[in-house]
């Protein structure tokens, strides 16, 4: 049986300053059988500890520090943002330099340049072993390939994964988009869901062999176009979950584009957060079902003869003073109210290629239009009077307006 | 304040030092240790965003017990639309933590930031937006009340 507390015993943790009837410790009670002191709060604290969640203080920080924004420039008072890059710090090997000996100076300097030395000797005798390695002798008279040398190893690589297409069909008869998506989609099945670091945007190095596989899905179909959509489960705030899934979808695209040698203007990004669970976020299986990423074939660009296409630089030069370049994926979600003026169509495809965006009269029969959401292909208002001008299928919708100087201004 | 500047070293030594009492609140709030991690994760994440417009620590100690409680009730929202039994845990079961759901909200958090987090009176009214006062009487009545539960 648990022993009373005596005073003393008590009075010993008070250093001595302890009276009953002080308000200050009015916790404190005689025992109605035994005449020892009690104190009141001590079952309480035993069962407090006993209930005491053990606090995780360093795993929270393991999972907040990635997550965690480069701190923002600091900004001069002018308003403009320094540049950290050009930030000076003290460089305290140089200033040390000068006051050591010759010799060590000397020591110093090779240790340093040695790995370089090391590197270019490797360098050259790569180059120089390069031209006796034996190569599949090309036809006579046949081109290079233009393409970089990354996709083409990256096909080779599928090629050999994929058996069942045969090598020669892609180019001849090029896939639809239907079955384009069937193979993306089998991809992820086969390869598991593209994963990325825990609440960051980078890609797990273990994404790269799907992602070499949609690309060269994508290498082989030039004519279709891709959305990339990101999804995360319903945890954290909604604002948090649509950059965050935007983050990573454009992550991919970045991938696709840099690695896989896709033209930037084929891909686009969506971030969606929770609001497209494909599971049941109330179970771990079905959170961990919803944080995905998923590749949308999007419109086919209009067939235009590839002379007629002009590079964007030179028709934006051309184009008036108060038309407004908006790149692609900065009005994803945004509404913008524009005004019509000069392009006209009633082909809706013509539309979703202008930047794969819906555009929509806000007014049936006024001269407004507002693009409600990005890379839908449908166009559920008139076509007539809208918007927009394709300058480069995918790339950058190019809109004109009749009020100069305010061009395009969003809506709250 | 370093962490203010943008050194994340300094920032873990917030995080460390804030933790344990925005988690052990987090806890009794949602009884469910898991969950509660997850809100103080994103409130320290959030926390660092924000920490510049903060001239004193003890400031941003009440934002961040204020984001938590928001993400706390945007949880439970989400709860009551999609209710899950996985949160029914054997921690939920402790006497202790059964008698804690009983309690009015104020008293609980008290309660708990005293006991788990053993934080003093005047860090408590700080954290909860309250009176020191205000926090000795909800400690007593809570005290009192868990103790009749129990």
């Amino acid at each position: 049986m648990r022993r009373h507390l005596t005073l003393e015993e008590i009075s010993a943790w008070f250093d001595g300053e302890l009276e009953l009837g002080d308000p200050e410790h009015k916790h404190l009670r005689e025992c109605a059988e035994c005449g020892a002191v009690l104190d009141g709060h001590s079952r309480l604290r035993r069962l407090a500890r006993q209930a005491m969640p053990a606090v995780p203080s360093d795993a929270i920080w393991r999972a907040v520090s990635p997550r965690l924004a480069p701190a923002p420039a600091p900004v001069l008072d002018h308003g403009v943002p320094v540049s950290r890059s050009l930030v000076v710090r003290p460089d305290s090997g140089s200033a040390s330099d000068s006051r050591r000996p010759a010799g060590r100076r000397l020591r110093l300097l090779v240790s340093r340049a040695l790995p370089f030395l090391i590197a270019v000797a490797g360098i050259a005798a790569v180059l120089l072993l390069l031209p006796r390695t034996p190569r599949s002798p090309a036809p006579a008279g046949a081109v290079p390939a233009p393409r970089p040398p990354q996709p083409a190893a990256l096909r080779r690589a599928v090629a050999t994964a994929e058996p069942k297409v045969p090598p020669g069909a892609a180019p001849a008869t090029s896939p639809d988009k239907a079955e384009i998506a069937a193979r993306l989609q089998a991809v992820q099945a086969r390869h598991g869901r593209i994963v990325f670091d825990l609440g960051r945007a980078k890609l797990d190095p273990a994404s790269g062999r799907a992602l070499r596989e949609v690309a060269a899905i994508l290498s082989d179909a030039p004519e279709v176009n891709v959305i990339v959509e990101g999804h995360t489960d319903n945890t954290g705030s909604a604002g948090w979950n649509v950059s965050m899934s935007q983050a990573r979808a454009e992550a991919v695209v970045r991938w696709l584009v840099e690695r896989g040698g896709i033209d930037a203007r084929r891909l686009s990004a969506k971030g969606w957060g929770s609001a497209q669970p494909i599971a049941d976020n109330s179970t771990e299986a079905g959170q961990a079902a919803n944080r995905r990423v998923e590749f949308a074939v999007a419109g086919v660009p209009p067939a235009a003869p590839a002379a007629e296409r002009v590079p964007p630089k030179t028709r934006r030069r051309s184009e008036p003073a108060d038309a407004a370049v908006v790149p692609r994926q900065t009005y994803t979600g945004t509404r913008f109210i524009l005004t019509a003026d000069r392009f006209t169509t009633a082909d809706p495809d013509v539309i979703s290629a202008a930047g794969h965006v819906r555009v929509e009269p806000a007014t049936p029969g006024e001269p407004y239009f507002a693009i409600v959401d990005g890379f839908s292909r449908t166009l559920t208002g008139p076509a007539t009077g809208v918007v927009g001008e394709v300058v480069n299928p995918g790339e950058h919708l190019i809109l004109h307006t009749g009020t100069p100087g305010v061009p395009v201004h969003p809506v709250p | 304040m370093l962490a203010r500047e943008g050194d994340v070293e300094a920032y873990r030594e917030v995080v460390l030092a804030h933790s344990a009492a925005l988690f052990a609140w987090a806890a009794a709030e949602l009884l469910d240790p898991e969950a509660a991690r997850g809100i103080v994760e994103e409130a320290f994440v959030r926390g660092w965003e924000r920490l510049r417009s903060f001239p004193r620590e003890d400031a941003f100690a009440g934002w961040l017990f204020r984001t938590a409680r928001a993400l706390a009730a945007e949880r439970a929202r989400a709860k009551r639309r999609a209710p899950s039994r996985a949160a029914t845990t054997a921690w939920r079961e402790e006497p202790f933590n059964l008698a804690l759901a009983f309690l009015p909200e104020a008293q609980r958090g008290t309660l708990v930031l005293r006991e788990w987090g053993g934080l003093p009176y005047e860090e408590i009214a700080v954290r909860l937006g309250s009176s020191e006062a205000a926090v000795r009487s909800r400690l007593s009545l809570a005290r009192e009340a868990i103790m009749r539960k129990l």
